[in-house]
């Protein structure tokens, strides 16, 4: 029996020796030939790419036309490396597909860090320059050139030792698939627009191949029957579908196919215990269950110096300072001004009563329209002009301005803790932030930001329609038309991205700025002087950029643009239809916004109108506080709940 | 029978013992008890707690510092000692890091249990900052002094 058992032993450890040497020897074999197989294609068609720009004539048309049918055959091998290409080295990826020749860039994991200028090259830009009036061969190549130098870098070790790990396929097709919905079908880094969708079907046919060759190496952690069977669905609806980006119908693509595919991918994922270690994926969310979920990522910390805190009853205390702090004119110089003066929690917390709000003293105004704080939270960067990296800042930066709150941060603790009431629940609340001796300006702020982010997360009817594939009752055909317009023909997609409709676009790891041309009023007489980005980080590419905010709550959140100009959600349209500031003969040489007209129908706007509408929120809105606590300095006892103003 | 269970049994024992010991990790459950009790109140600028930068050569500067490296040492005792801690002769003692270990905000995603630990949501920059401070200028073999459940 004993003797038995020892051979039983042997013969098991065996098999598991066995089985894991077989494994061994399988892993990544049919998938990293193929990646390695499609990166040599693309390799082999730039340096065909090069030979033709260097034998082609770039002063007559036949010789652009070369050229130009060469870099379609040479996007073609870059879309089937595109799966992996952008998630393994996304800085190598702008040398060989950038949309801009120079961004700044801003990721969330360095913003402490100073910006960063990139420049980009490759394919798109060398696309474009070929329609510039005055060509010179030697920088068309030295873009070509460029892209060849980066693309040597997908075959480095470092890159290649990915494909041994199926954890890196799933992160690859997370980020696949969030493109899905936002980039890849709008023109985002494709200047020739009837090839976006031809592009779009040898990208996903591609990726099929990549699935399944992923399974035949990966048994253990393979894609599910379930995940492959939609995908082929996918397939056949893209094939069935118009070949012009402006008939597709994206709504129905990433409605029923996309999205249910990255629930498929986030919940196998779970299933195997996905890791990354990668910058990549320092904001995603591991749980959302949709693109549409406004938990996709994380933006902000709005709990501030409590964000540790789990206790119910604690966050319902600091919830209900917060609240008092909001509208408590206390933190304002002349204890009439609170929170809520500008942004009007009645008015989905803007001020639409002036294009930019009135000044501490009530003779000026400010410079800037003030922004709805609904959603805030989703943002990298804060401010039209992205000074402040996390709320609690601009929250004291707000108080501490001598044009708006005009105090400091010692007067409002005074002022603050002269109330009992605040001044008790803050000690209480100590013991929630042992690493602070003291109640301080960061117990506040916190409190404050924590409050009005409540408000943050209600979802919009729109995302009622995506989340819910199930229930095509739920499908507005307006709305749909809308998106559709959104997403192709109005080009609103390529800086407006889901699940918030602001700059932060896949992997969500930056805050994104454009340069539109606003003009000083609505006559177009001047481009309004604001520096934008510029006062922060002064670059050629940086004058009046602003951050790209949200479109949920558009409906409620007028006057538009940076400084207010714009009254009506129509008159934004017409100036995006018009070319921006440029397309309305302005002079603004960096602007990032086409100067060309969309020529969007009048139908086509209403549509438009239609779908950002929908992303209304459903907000539940509370009464303000009926008083506010008693300070022990009698003259402070005047304030009114909300201010003055 | 029994000796294909006790096999099995060693064999995960022995699998679980390399993986702890690989990974240095032991796990406690955190309470307030387990905070620092004399790091609250010593702000000496003499600290023999720690060995301040060559730069940082006055009483105000090695009391602000002080400060810091308490904080340090309190959100060190929230988050991370439930990992990092190291025990010698039945000692508890706070692990000595080396520079390039001690990184900034690329340590919130370089190891896999960082990436829950240390994201955004759980440790703010400026905490992070002040553990890797705490960590950086403490003294080699530091006795950790909170209770360890």
């Amino acid at each position: 029996m004993k003797k038995a058992g020892i051979i039983l032993t042997i013969v098991c450890l065996l098999g598991v020796l066995s089985l894991s040497f077989n494994q061994k020897q399988d892993t990544g074999t049919a998938y990293a030939k193929l990646y390695l197989n499609k990166v040599e294609q693309f390799n082999r068609s730039q340096q065909n790419l090069l030979q033709t720009i260097q034998h082609a004539s770039i002063a007559d048309e036949s010789g652009l036309g070369l050229i130009k049918n060469q870099i379609h055959e040479t996007r073609i091998g870059l879309k089937k490396i595109d799966f992996w290409a952008r998630y393994f080295e996304p800085i190598h990826y702008k040398k060989m597909n950038g949309p801009l020749p120079v961004e700044w860039e801003t990721e969330v994991f360095e913003k402490y860090e100073k910006p960063y200028k990139r420049e980009g090259a490759g394919l798109t830009l060398a696309e474009l320059y070929l329609d510039e009036n005055s060509k010179n061969k030697d920088v068309l190549l030295q873009l070509v050139q460029s892209s060849i130098d980066a693309s040597n870098a997908f075959v480095a070790d470092s890159i290649t030792e990915n494909l041994q790990h199926f954890s890196s396929f799933y992160l690859c097709n997370r980020l696949f698939l969030l493109n899905l919905a936002t980039i890849y079908s709008t023109g985002f880094e494709c200047p020739d627009t009837s090839r976006i969708i031809p592009e779009l079907h040898i990208l996903m046919e591609e990726v099929d191949d990549i699935n399944h060759a992923y399974n035949v190496s990966f048994p253990n952690t393979a894609l599910s029957n379930e995940y492959l069977q939609l995908y082929s669905k996918a397939l056949e609806f893209i094939k069935k579908q118009p070949l012009h980006y402006s008939s597709f119908d994206h709504y129905s693509f990433i409605r029923d196919f996309v999205n249910p595919l990255f629930a498929y991918n986030q919940r196998l994922m779970q299933q195997f215990h996905v890791t990354s270690r990668s910058s990549m994926d320092y904001s995603l969310s591991k749980t959302a269950g949709s693109i549409f979920s406004k938990d996709l990522y994380y933006g902000q910390n709005d709990k501030g110096i409590y964000l540790r805190v789990k206790d119910s009853v604690a966050l319902r205390l600091i919830d209900s300072v917060g609240k008092l702090l909001f509208y408590d004119p206390i933190l304002s110089a002349n204890n009439q001004r609170s929170c809520n003066s500008c942004h009007n929690s009645a008015a989905f917390f803007t001020d639409p009563a002036a294009n930019t709000s009135l000044q501490l003293n009530r003779k000026q105004s400010l410079t800037r329209n003030t922004p709805t704080l609904i959603n805030v939270t989703y943002n990298h960067l804060l401010m039209l002009d992205g000074k402040h990296i996390s709320m609690q800042d601009q929250a004291k930066a707000v108080m501490t301005n001598p044009i708006e709150l005009g105090t400091n941060e010692k007067e409002v603790m005074n002022k603050v803790l002269s109330c009992s009431t605040y001044k008790n629940i803050f000690q209480q609340l100590l013991l929630y932030t042992p690493q602070y001796e003291d109640i301080t300006i960061n117990h506040i702020v916190s409190a404050i930001t924590f409050y009005y982010s409540k408000f943050s997360k209600f979802s919009a009817p729109f995302d009622e329609m995506m989340n819910n594939f199930q229930h095509p009752e739920l499908i507005d055909a307006g709305v749909q038309r809308g998106f559709n317009i959104f997403m192709s023909k109005a080009q609103c997609a390529t800086c407006h991205f889901a699940p918030h409709f602001n700059g932060v676009k896949p992997p969500y790891v930056g805050s994104e700025f454009e340069v539109l041309g606003v003009p000083a009023d609505s006559n177009y007489s001047r481009i309004n002087a604001d520096e934008g980005r510029f006062g922060i980080n002064p670059a050629n590419e940086t004058m009046h950029a602003f951050r790209t905010g949200t479109l949920r709550n558009a409906d409620h959140t007028m006057p538009y643009m940076h400084n207010g100009v714009f009254q009506t959600m129509r008159q934004v349209i017409d100036f995006y239809d018009g070319g921006g500031g440029a397309g309305r003969g302005l002079n603004v040489p960096n602007q990032t916004l086409s100067s060309d007209s969309l020529k969007l129908s009048e139908a086509e706007k209403n549509d438009l109108m239609l779908f950002i509408s929908s992303l209304n929120e459903n907000i539940k809105f509370e009464p303000i506080p009926t008083q506010l606590p008693v300070s022990a300095d009698s003259h402070l006892n005047k304030r009114k709940v909300g201010g003055e103003y | 029978m029994k000796y294909i269970i006790s096999v099995a049994l060693g064999l995960s024992l022995l699998a679980f013992s390399t993986i702890s010991e690989k990974n240095n990790l032991t796990v406690y459950h955190i309470t307030s008890d387990t905070l620092p009790p004399k790091a609250k109140n010593n702000k000496s600028k003499d600290d023999p707690r720690f060995d301040f930068p060559e730069s940082v050569n006055t009483d105000t500067g090695r009391a602000s510092f002080v400060k810091m490296f308490n904080k340090g040492q309190i959100v060190y005792s929230q988050i991370c000692v439930k990992c990092h801690n190291v025990v010698k002769e039945g000692k508890n003692y706070y692990p000595d890091f080396s520079l390039p270990q001690l990184m900034d905000y690329e340590i919130r995603f370089q190891y896999e249990q960082h990436v829950e630990d240390l994201k955004e949501s759980n440790m703010t920059a400026e905490e992070l900052d002040w553990v890797v401070h705490f960590l950086r200028y403490k003294k080699v073999n530091l006795p950790y002094t909170g209770k360890l459940k």
